[in-house]
């Protein structure tokens, strides 16, 4: 059997053979028979208007010009296919027409188009009718996804933290999670000549801690803040053995693996008799659970924080102490969307920056306004985007960094951390990244002792 | 010429009133129904109607939506619907058909504002249409109904604003025909195009804020499992 190579623009787990639109339109028909999506896609099919207001909003659209990504198109793709093959009327057309051709090639623009979109949110703040286009790349994407259209690296990172020995997206051993986690205790010894502890599968504590895993590889002084802030404050904390990973590429791909990936985190919270979920510098992992757990979880809902919330909630409580002595330059603050747009953490991150932060320069756009840094969606972890992160996606983004004259900018995001240090690199900004514990793990005051 | 217009403005009026009545109430209770529906399934129901509503309020008169990138098309398009809405409610000869028809009537607008916003509109219209053709990139995501459905829009308004006006060389008559005409085929297209969008915005947004609660229970798929294609049957 011969496979035709399509032109993806990632490489994937296992590429659809031809014949792709039936398969699309056989997962598609399931998906809209399992799921509530029907009633939304005949709603935007009658209201939208493309007036195109949102275009002028999207950084993608910004810094291409290319009418492809005008969000209203982006959605048309997949709403167009669904009138085509899932409307009377669309059927009967069809039938005189023929359809399935369109639809191969309809498949070739969602698989590049979808994949570009950050899922940001900002077009539908513009939409007069409010019309969720991140919904419809969501759905796009599951779609596409059960076809095999996926990006490997977000389709292998996931089956590696459901399947995979080491229940992770990186596939980092517990052993070896555990060594970093003295190491990073031993860092803070060195630093603070105090004992902080990484406790691991304390029972009845108050917050299980889940980090996006690339953490506790790469980001070692922001969880050796946060160790230091849940030290300082006393509160009682655990990260969980069996999944340790707050990352859960479900979000931006597939209902499916959302849910999965939340039961497995469940299961660790019920074992270990935790009370509530604190979630560490990440947006898209807040964001799944806050939004999802009752979604995938019968039972009673364990409560969701931020840690930039309860962080902030200490200071304001006097809890712990930053000595506001210590960084003297300029610092700007990134949005993550995940966390911003819909009003969630907006204040809290500011209450934390003006606590310690002499010089803070808010960007053009900032808060629930504020711009992608190019890099979401999980859109940073396809290595093949990185030419179309870089020099479209992220544009804007490297704009705003320039024009607020800071030295340091925060983004308590892994996936943004990952993004703004690239861009940072491939524009040769004047300024490093930090996470926000990073700058509170060189400020804080540590009094105790055990 | 008189009957037709008679007819105009009688039967075929009430018809049209009638199916953009039914047709409108067919598109509000299917929209109903389905948001009871999502959030019957929904695994999370929890919904943020409260802020789904907030916003669908401050969109309801977007004044304060119209800065940003794009203040001139936002104001014009303001505009046009503002006109849009309040003239064919508040013109004195609508009134006065309302009041021969079913014996109740209503403060009119006075002739000259009622002109004013009728301009208004026409000129908005032709603006919106330009708008859309002049740019590749937004002609690249209109099809013939977004400029068959302006242009449906400026002909009811400027064939009715032609007939009053005494400088008009165009037959008062012949203009009232096709206002008359435009403007059923106008009520009609309402619940069965896009024009839809007019009743079903107080929905819109609510609608989307349920939409973010999928179904709970067991997983949809095996994780192992993708689509066969149909080559890999073969």
């Amino acid at each position: 059997m011969t496979v035709e190579k399509k032109p993806y623009p990632f490489t994937m787990e296992r590429p659809p053979a031809e014949g792709r639109a039936a398969a699309f339109l056989s997962a598609f028909s399931d998906i809209l028979r399992a799921s509530s999506y029907r009633p939304i896609l005949d709603l935007y099919s009658r209201i939208t208007l493309h007036c195109s207001r949102c275009s002028t909003e999207c950084m993608l659209f910004e810094a291409s010009g290319d009418p492809a990504d005008n969000p209203c198109y982006r959605s048309s793709i997949l709403l167009r296919i669904y009138r085509r093959h899932f409307t009377p009327r669309g059927r009967l057309l069809t039938k005189l027409t023929g359809g399935i051709a369109r639809t191969e090639r309809d498949i070739d623009e969602m698989t590049e188009s979808y994949y570009h979109c950050t899922a940001c949110g900002r077009c539908t703040r513009y939409c007069p009718f409010g019309i969720d286009h991140r919904l419809v790349v969501r759905l796009g994407r599951y779609v596409l996804s059960e076809t095999g259209i996926v990006p490997k690296n977000l389709s292998a990172s996931t089956r590696e933290q459901l399947e995979g020995p080491a229940r992770n997206t990186s596939g980092l051993p517990l052993k070896v999670l555990r060594d970093n986690l003295s190491f990073l205790e031993e860092e803070i010894r060195e630093i603070k000549g105090v004992s902080v502890r990484f406790p691991v599968d304390v029972m009845d504590a108050e917050y299980v801690f889940f980090a996006p895993v690339s953490d506790y590889i790469m980001e070692a002084e922001t969880l050796m803040g946060i160790a230091c802030v849940l030290h300082e404050a006393g509160v009682s904390w655990t990260i969980a053995s069996g999944d340790f990973d707050a990352i859960n590429y479900g979000l931006f791909y597939s209902d499916a693996r959302l849910g999965d990936i939340l039961r497995s985190m469940v299961r660790e919270v019920r074992r270990l008799k935790g009370r509530k979920i604190l979630v560490g510098e990440c947006g898209h992992a807040y964001r799944s659970m806050r939004d999802f757990l009752s979604t995938y979880d019968s039972g009673e809902a364990i409560p969701v924080e931020h840690v930039l919330e309860l962080t902030s909630r200490l200071i304001e409580e006097k809890r712990i102490e930053l000595d506001p002595a210590v960084i003297s330059e300029r610092v700007t603050y990134h949005d993550p969307c995940n966390i911003a747009r819909s009003g969630w953490i907006v204040d809290q991150p500011r209450a934390i920056i003006r606590s310690f932060i002499r010089d803070f320069a808010e960007m053009d756009h900032a808060g629930i306004d504020n711009y992608c840094c190019g890099g979401g969606g999980g859109t940073v972890a396809v290595g093949e985007l990185k030419q179309y992160r870089m020099e479209v996606a992220g544009r804007r983004k490297a704009e705003q960094l320039r024009k607020t004259g800071a030295g340091t900018v925060i983004a308590p995001c892994a996936n943004c951390k990952k993004q703004i240090r690239e861009l940072i690199a491939h524009y040769r900004l004047p300024l490093n990244l930090a996470g926000m514990h990073d700058l509170i793990f060189s400020a804080i005051k540590i009094k105790r002792t055990e | 010429m008189h009957d037709i217009l008679d007819f105009l403005t009688g039967p075929a009026a009430r018809f049209s009133l009638a199916l953009l009545a039914l047709g409108s109430a067919r598109l509000l209770i299917l929209t109903a129904a389905d948001i009871i529906s999502i959030v019957r399934h929904a695994g999370n129901k929890k919904i943020e109607y409260g802020e789904a509503l907030a916003s669908t309020l401050s969109w309801t008169a977007p004044v304060g939506h119209i800065a940003g990138t794009r203040p001139v098309f936002s104001a014009v398009s303001f505009l046009f619907h503002l006109g849009l809405i309040i003239t064919p409610l508040f013109l004195l000869e609508h009134v006065m058909l309302w009041e021969r028809g079913t014996g109740y009537g209503w403060t009119a607008l006075p002739g000259g504002v009622a002109d004013g916003l009728t301009l208004l509109v026409i000129l908005a219209g032709i603006f919106l249409v330009t708008y859309r053709a002049a740019d590749r990139r937004r002609r690249f995501i209109s099809g013939p109904s977004h400029y068959i459905l302006t242009g449906l829009v400026v002909t009811v308004f400027a064939s009715g604003f032609l007939a009053h006006q005494p400088w008009s060389p165009l037959a008062r008559t012949t203009m009232m025909v096709i206002h008359a005409l435009a403007g059923n085929v106008l009520l009609i297209a309402i619940p069965f195009t896009r024009l839809s969008h007019a009743i079903l915005f107080p929905l819109a947004r609510i609608a989307t804020a349920t939409a973010w609660h999928f179904r709970g229970g067991p997983p949809q798929s095996s994780f192992s499992e993708t689509r066969e294609t149909e080559a890999d049957r073969q």
